[in-house]
């Protein structure tokens, strides 16, 4: 029985691999939970239609190819996003969750919260398809 | 921007191309291209007629 520490977390944003740029990666596949109880019964549920999020956070870089650059013109659209434990092979013990149209509400490019802060970009995908892979 | 457009991959972040390739929309497959050409990470090149001249071009 295994645990996992992630340190090499693999992020992929409309087809840019920006790995090396991640501080956090939170993925939630949910399927909303549609009521059907009926009189004289308990609660009682159905699945629904999917409602997934996927919270990235980036250490920010306005270089070209960088940050900055690649997600600036992504807010207001949807795209993909690719996510994966580790940067290896996919593979049963290393999943890709792959979230296709997913929307992209905002991007914050300047984040100073306080003098000296590191400069992170958090960015919520919402909506979409997810879709797991082992191979 | 037509289906017929070239790209030349700039970027050392693109998956599954590397920086130099030319790659076609079709390669890029659902990907937002207008994202990518404003991130630096591909730049267009013209057509397939304009990429077959800088090809002869590079011959000469």
């Amino acid at each position: 029985m295994a645990s996992i520490s992630f340190k090499d977390c693999s992020v992929v944003i409309n087809s840019v691999d920006l790995s090396d740029r991640v501080r956090s990666a939170v993925l939630t596949f949910e399927i909303e939970a549609q009521e059907v109880t009926a009189m004289g019964g308990n609660r009682s549920f159905i699945g629904g239609i999917q409602n997934n999020t996927c919270e990235v956070t980036l250490l920010q870089d306005f270089a070209s190819n960088e940050t900055e650059a690649t997600v600036f013109s992504l807010v207001g659209t949807q795209t993909t996003v690719v996510v994966k434990p580790t940067s290896s092979a996919v593979g049963a013990t290393n999943p890709s969750y792959t979230l296709t149209a997913a929307y992209l509400t905002n991007h914050t490019p300047i984040n100073a919260g306080e003098p000296g802060a590191v400069g992170e970009v958090t960015l919520t995908f919402t909506g979409g398809t997810l879709a797991k892979a082992t191979s | 921007m037509s289906d017929m457009s070239q790209y030349k991959v700039t970027s050392r972040r693109l998956v599954g191309h590397k920086e130099g390739d030319l790659v076609s929309k079709s390669d890029l497959g659902d990907a937002n291209i207008e994202a990518l050409l404003s991130g630096g990470h591909i730049a267009e090149v013209g057509s397939k007629s304009s990429k077959k001249h800088e090809a002869k071009e590079e011959v000469l």
